[in-house]
């Protein structure tokens, strides 16, 4: 009795904490497909097997890096095609191949708009790293637990996404200082 | 500390993921080092303008929806054995609706409870008409209390329609907006002991106004001459705030 009593309430706080979660899942899907189609197809996966999962979560931890780790396994194990990557990507190493978007604009409006075309256009790890950083300031330890890494790994990949976008930012910097 | 010290802890610094004592010693060198105070400026600056112009998306309402249905059909075995249960012996049905019920009675639990409701399609609106004065004659019908369609729909909302429902054992009329992707359900009856002990209070243009979150969505409540006016909806408190002030 007490047991349908919890699971009807259970329900509930899930609802209640997807409301609170699903836009970053949407936005951090978003970021790793680079594709609607395909972010609202993760999003979709990602959020019912959260339910489905939601009884071995602990109530009162941290629901927001359980869900997005949920979002980024199925990422990885479905929509990722297999290519193989250098496990550690150095900046020196990525900068030679990787060109990113020159932001010569100085308007406010469509240095957001750059800024996503930069961001999209880093590579995988880095993206995903960069973005849990960003739109939700998890902690170093979290992004570690998320994108399973060490933490040493998390600061190297948030330091040389950092040092590809300053180069795309870089001629908007320079202009706005003269 | 050096310099080259500060390089190293610079984005850990920037981050707020330093120890205590690291944060400490950068900041002293700081006082005494212009040119380190340049570039930890610098990088937080680039910081701040990241974090401020990051791409942010909404989820789309009908992908929403569509999780929130496929969910409730996954629940719905989960519901048959509160019946089940409730067959077994009339006492435990008694004590699982008297601790239920007891959790739910304040006059924005039953609000949200019916603007879910209609979100999940267990009710459809009796009236389904963008022409106020249609619905107004028709309210006048339904309703032992005079009451007016609120206007706020031309600024940005789009009235869908209404219909008739029981808050609290208070016939109450409800009408449906949409704003951009979001529902909302707009709650109207009589104001006699509607119980807002433990909502939230906002006080704006020598109006309160009551706010509550209820099931993952956000209410607001006021009175206007005698009747109690309620927003549930999807959208956040300020938006909400913005809608019942206009």
């Amino acid at each position: 009795m007490f047991e349908a009593f919890k699971s009807r309430k259970k329900d509930e706080i899930f609802e209640e904490e997807l409301n609170k979660v699903i836009n970053l899942l949407y936005s951090v899907a978003l970021r790793m497909t680079r594709n609607r189609e395909d972010a609202q197809d993760l999003v979709q996966e990602a959020t019912l097997r959260a339910y489905n999962y939601f009884g071995s979560f602990k109530l009162g931890t941290n629901f927001k890096a359980w869900s997005v780790k949920i979002l980024r396994s199925i990422f990885i194990n479905n929509y990722h095609k297999k290519k193989r990557e250098p496990y550690h990507v150095s900046f020196d190493d990525v900068s030679n191949f990787v060109s990113l978007p020159e932001i010569t604009g100085v308007e406010e409006e469509i240095l957001q708009e750059k800024l996503h075309y930069a961001v999209d256009s880093l590579p995988e790890d880095l993206r995903i790293a960069l973005t849990l950083f960003y739109l939700e300031n998890f902690s170093y330890k979290d992004i570690a637990n998320i994108m399973d890494i060490p933490i040493g790994t998390v600061m190297s990949r948030l330091y040389t996404a950092r040092q590809l976008l300053k180069r795309s930012l870089f001629v908007y910097d320079r202009k706005k200082e003269q | 500390m050096d310099c080259s010290k500060v390089k190293d802890f610079l984005y850990q610094f920037i981050d707020r993921q330093a120890d205590e004592e690291t944060v400490a010693h950068i900041e002293q060198h700081l006082k005494e080092c212009p040119l380190c105070e340049m570039v930890v400026d610098k990088e937080k600056k680039l910081d701040c303008l990241i974090r401020q112009h990051f791409p942010r998306d909404q989820v789309p309402y009908h992908l929403k929806e569509e999780i929130m249905s496929k969910i409730r059909i996954v629940k719905k075995p989960q519901n048959k054995k509160v019946f089940a249960f409730a067959g077994v012996g009339v006492l435990a049905a008694a004590l699982i609706s008297f601790v239920y019920f007891n959790t739910t009675t304040s006059i924005f639990n039953k609000a949200a409870f019916e603007h879910n409701a209609f979100m999940r399609g267990d009710v459809t609106l009796e009236i389904s008409s963008v022409d106020s004065g249609a619905l107004n004659s028709w309210l006048q019908s339904q309703l032992d209390f005079n009451l007016a369609v609120p206007d706020f729909y031309d600024k940005g909302t789009v009235l869908k329609g209404a219909r008739i429902c029981d808050l609290d054992a208070k016939t109450t009329a409800c009408f449906v907006f949409s704003k951009g992707k979001s529902t909302v359900s707009a709650f109207m009856f009589l104001a006699d002991d509607v119980d807002l002990a433990k909502a939230k209070k906002v006080f704006l243009d020598d109006k309160t106004y009551y706010f509550q979150r209820v099931k993952g969505y956000n209410s607001i409540l006021w009175i206007d001459k005698d009747i109690a006016c309620m927003l549930v909806s999807d959208l956040g408190e300020t938006e909400l705030l913005h809608l019942a002030s206009l």
